[in-house]
């Protein structure tokens, strides 16, 4: 969920690189620190150990631009892969707006691929958070590798339906494509978030003012709204 | 899912709105407990690492990142304690070479940091932290709508093209400064 500051002016979101240990979830974060001008992100922060395998968390801020007189920021965080790190995980997904799942097209790491899928939607339904509804893309990473996976098979393997990037962080390539699909499906949900809100208050003022006489039994009641489902971002 | 979930906790999904009253009235209450306890820092968190509210004297301090490590330090903490059975309001306490780092759940959302110097009693710090505690979570956990009385609030969600990560050329991007007070 988004931190809205009407004072500061600022909104937050979270975006967490979850996926495969040793996919390249910290290669991503690397790449997008390097790249960004220093105006544009603060420091990478890394909980690591000496082998640089995440431990906690990588952390990197970045604040791209004022949307609506909002200064827009995103907190980027990439969990640690390894299985045994799963409460970290949970820790570190506490109130996510949008995930990138990287995962290894080495053909070696079909079973840790699933193992990180596995434990990502674990993860998240102990935060009573859906996996198919938050805004999430796949990476499949390492595409430079001979013999890296088909594609296809890697959609079969994970039971991707959603949009896939074919990156190589340690290149750079489709990095920043990544990140940027999933910051703007990221601020499309708060939108929608945001417009059911307004029209919900719109609805309840509504009844307040027409109904003062009638005392209704039953308070008018909408069924949840689906934050995922698309709708278009009218004016 | 109506049901709340155990332990109280907050649905995760729903966005943090502070506005702008409860950010003044709450930097309000963290500048006197940063004068009555000598501290250095007093900032208020999210669980999900967001920065909420806070002052500070250490402008060399990256605020975005100590909001990360707080969130992550207190979630390791809470985890711990429940892991061991512990079921009170997680408060903690580190007594360093030169600080003192004392953490403290704020309602079921939040976490309040301070810091202060070792020389500073730490007992003070923690019954004055205790003080503004429900003051605190009652500011933040009232419904928090940008009235009316508030400046321009974005009803409007910022509805402008999301902006593209991908780095320009050569971005001469001003960074915009923090609004947090030093004092
Ligand atoms: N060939 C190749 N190697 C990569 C690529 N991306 C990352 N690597 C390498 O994979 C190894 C692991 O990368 P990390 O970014 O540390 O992986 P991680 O997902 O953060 O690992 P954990 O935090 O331990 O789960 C490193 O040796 C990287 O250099 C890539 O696109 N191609
Ligand atoms: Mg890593």
């Amino acid at each position: 969920m988004a931190v809205v500051n009407h004072d500061t002016r600022e909104v937050q979101f979270k975006i967490v690189y979850c996926g495969t240990p040793l996919g390249g979830k910290t290669t991503n974060l690397i790449y997008i620190h390097n790249r960004l001008a220093p105006a544009m992100r603060g420091d990478l922060a890394s909980i690591a150990t000496e082998q640089e395998r995440t431990l906690f968390f990588d952390f990197l801020p970045v604040h791209p631009t004022i949307i609506a007189g909002y200064d827009t920021r995103f907190q980027l965080y990439s969990v640690p892969g390894q299985k045994i790190y799963g409460e970290t995980r949970r820790i570190v997904l506490t109130g996510v707006d949008g995930i990138v799942f990287v995962a290894d097209s080495d053909p070696d790491r079909v079973e840790a691929n699933l193992e990180a899928l596995e434990s990502t939607r674990e993860a998240l339904a102990s935060l009573n958070r859906s996996f198919d509804r938050i805004p999430l893309f796949f990476q499949f990473n390492k595409r430079d590798l001979p013999g890296a996976m088909a594609p296809e098979e890697m959609d079969e393997m994970l039971e991707v339906r959603r949009p896939t990037f074919l990156a190589s962080a340690a290149t750079g390539y489709n990095v920043f494509a990544t990140l940027d699909a999933v910051t703007q499906k990221v601020l499309r949900e708060f939108h929608i978030r945001r417009r059911l809100r307004a029209q919900r208050e719109a609805e309840q003022a509504a009844v307040r003012q027409t109904k003062p006489l009638t005392p209704s039994p039953v308070e008018p009641s909408r069924g949840s709204p689906d934050p995922s489902s698309e709708v278009a971002l009218g004016s | 899912m109506n049901d709340s979930p155990s332990e109280s906790e907050p649905l995760d999904w729903d966005d943090v709105e502070v506005s702008a009253d409860a950010a003044d009235r709450a930097e309000d209450l963290l500048r006197d407990f940063a004068a009555d306890a000598e501290l250095d820092m007093a900032v208020i968190v999210d669980r999900s690492g967001g920065m909420v509210a806070g002052v500070a004297s250490r402008p060399d301090v990256d605020v975005d990142t100590v909001g990360a490590l707080v969130a992550g330090a207190f979630g390791a903490m809470r985890s711990l304690a429940r892991e061991l059975g512990e079921a009170a309001i997680v408060e903690s306490l580190h007594h360093g070479g030169k600080d003192t780092i004392y953490l403290r759940q704020i309602g079921s959302r939040y976490i309040l940091l301070a810091v202060a110097e070792l020389n500073q009693p730490a007992g003070i710090v923690r019954e004055r932290a205790a003080q503004i505690a429900g003051p605190l979570a009652g500011l933040l956990g009232e419904p928090m709508e940008a009235t009316g009385s508030q400046s321009a609030a974005p009803t409007r969600s910022p509805e402008a093209a999301p902006p593209s990560l991908t780095p320009p050329p050569n971005a001469p991007a001003p960074q915009s400064g923090y609004a947090y007070d030093i004092g």
